[in-house]
């Protein structure tokens, strides 16, 4: 294979990588974040993705639009908006009760969203909705990533951000210093899911093709394993995560065993990680970093 | 601070009448009244399982009481929640500290003034010069509350890696973040060597004078509680069974049996016993 085929073979799964990495940010700022467990990660990223391609192939003839990076933009804002009002009203019921009932309602919900998706002709059904526009491509989706990535580092520090945080160490001691702990979990549930939508409509404009799959369970147990490998607490770390459920399946390309056994491996590293590394590899490579970098908390 | 006026006594911040909750079928505080005035520190003591935590859950919130009001000045608070509470201006500590495990010193401070800072996330994304301004003085006041307890040089210590007595302080100074004017203590001296109990009356003594709060203090250390509050107010089994001056309250009949109890002498009452008597 030369250096030519090699980048050209690379693209795909870059794209992947970096739409991994999108959702994998999300669920961050959802679990490790928030301390919030959402098994449905996926469906919100397919609500994105479904919105945004049903915008470009029916909205946008209709509304006379043809430029293709005003399109994406729309598209983006369409994918983010559609899957943040997904969140909030799976989350406004659930948020009110105690314990884990969030957790079985996001499952609960990308079942139905899968069935749904499934039975609407509009959208290809169960043949998934093809002929969709290509308007996103690896810049495009780097692009984004960084932006996303760059924001969430930023929003650590602004007082919902740090509102947040404080709701996961101690609900009660956030109340106590005046912290709506309703509104920082609610808060960053719908952040979550909101970039998990923008993930979706960059997918679907690369890839120009969307499934009901894209919504499964497995996808949702993907992105929780890219965020708790990768380390919950950081940001890098649920990047290095994304990298490795990508390139892991990636590099097993050529056996087929082994491709078809890498959910078996993706368990053997986690439960790796949980035993020597508890906070995830990032904090296992932030050991062997200077002593000053590792005071500030690499990203924190 | 706002200013409230020092003449007369019946200036109170806090006035708390008849409270009482009942969980199942135990009545655990009865009747519990109290007034907490601008700049004195107010003590509130019993023995354990007295009910003493549980008047400073109701009052902040985290219960409902059956019966009972709480007044911050003119604004009701009996049953709001308890982050509207600490809004209007209760903060408290807690008896089994609950720092930020996740955050830094400085962050466990900041995070205090968060909801001060609602509706400027966006802003503070992107830097906006808007408020730029507020949150160098939010930073300000934040590193001032540290230099007050005596925290300085560990603002970017992981907060739950303090020394005990220290995370204590770090509890006040996070407390003191919210602008409250009634500042609530739950055991702030517990697990401090007589040095740190020394430093930290002077520190709670401040509080009030140079902050201008009214403080009520959960304590059980006689001598540190008898040297502060101008007022003590006594808790066992859930009811009041006094209130007044050190002095009065070394000598009611009734605390002394509620510290001593039928037992002839616990370790507590001893202690309890000799810490009064040597600082009278």
């Amino acid at each position: 294979m030369t250096v030519q085929e090699f980048l050209q073979y690379s693209i795909l799964p870059l794209i992947f990588f970096g739409i991994t990495a999108i959702q994998a940010l999300g669920l961050q700022l959802i679990l490790g974040g928030a301390g919030l467990l959402s098994l449905g990660h996926a469906a919100f990223y397919a609500v994105g993705g479904y919105s945004a391609a049903a915008f470009t192939v029916y909205a946008a003839p209709a509304l006379g639009l043809t430029d293709p990076t005003l399109l994406m933009l729309l598209s983006l804002v369409v994918g983010a908006l559609s899957a943040l009002a997904a969140g909030f009203l799976v989350a406004v019921p659930c948020l009110r009760l105690q314990g884990d009932y969030l957790a079985m309602a996001t499952l609960g919900f990308a079942e139905i969203l899968g069935t749904a998706l499934k039975n609407i002709d509009a959208v290809g059904g169960t043949r998934g909705f093809g002929n969709i526009p290509k308007l996103s491509s690896l810049p495009w989706v780097f692009v984004t990533l960084a932006l996303v990535w760059w924001a969430l580092a930023r929003f650590r520090r602004t007082g919902l951000g740090m509102a947040i945080q404080a709701t996961r160490d101690d609900e009660i001691a956030a109340r106590s210093l005046g912290i709506s702990t309703y509104s920082a979990k609610l808060s960053a549930f719908v952040i979550g899911s909101a970039i998990a939508g923008i993930a979706g409509a960059l997918y679907v404009h690369a890839v120009q093709f969307i499934s009901p799959d894209e919504a499964d369970f497995s996808r949702s147990v993907i992105i929780v394993l890219a965020v708790v490998i990768g380390g919950m607490t950081s940001l890098s770390g649920s990047v290095l995560g994304a990298l490795i459920l990508v390139v892991v399946p990636e590099a097993l390309r050529h056996n087929d065993t082994l491709r078809e056994q890498r959910m078996i491996y993706f368990a053997l590293i986690v439960i790796f990680v949980m035993l020597f590394s508890p906070k995830g590899l990032q904090s296992l490579f932030m050991r062997f970093m200077p002593k000053a970098a590792q005071q500030r908390g690499g990203t924190r | 601070m706002n200013s409230t006026s020092n003449h007369g006594s019946s200036e109170f911040l806090l006035k708390v009448e008849n409270l009482t909750i009942r969980f199942g079928g135990l009545v655990a505080v009865q009747n519990f009244s109290l007034r907490v005035p601008a700049r004195q520190i107010v003590g509130l003591i019993g023995p354990n399982g007295a009910g003493k935590t549980t008047v400073f859950n109701l009052m902040t919130g985290v219960y409902k009481p059956n019966q009972g009001t709480v007044y911050l000045q003119e604004t009701e608070l009996t049953g709001r929640g308890a982050h509207v509470i600490a809004r209007s201006g209760v903060a408290r500590t807690f008896q089994n500290i609950r720092l930020f495990a996740g955050l830094t010193v400085l962050e466990n401070v900041i995070a205090a003034a968060s909801w001060q800072r609602r509706g400027q996330s966006v802003a503070s994304l992107f830097a906006l010069p808007a408020v730029a301004l507020k949150e160098k003085k939010l930073l300000e006041s934040a590193r001032k509350l540290l230099e007050f307890v005596g925290l300085s040089s560990y603002e970017n210590w992981e907060a739950t890696s303090l020394p005990y007595g220290l995370q204590r302080k770090l509890e006040i100074a996070r407390a003191m973040m919210t602008n409250p004017k009634v500042l609530l203590l739950d055991e702030p001296a517990a697990g401090m060597n007589p040095t740190e109990k020394d430093e930290l009356a002077k520190l709670v003594r401040s509080i009030c004078d140079v902050h201008g709060l009214g403080v009520l203090l959960i304590e059980h250390d006689m001598k540190f509680v008898m040297n502060l509050c101008a007022n003590i107010t006594v808790l066992d089994h859930g009811e009041v069974i006094a209130v007044g001056s050190p002095l009065e309250i070394q000598k009611n009949p009734k605390v002394i049996e509620a510290y001593l109890g039928a037992e002839e002498t616990t370790g507590e009452g001893t202690a309890a016993a000799s810490g009064q008597g040597s600082h009278s």
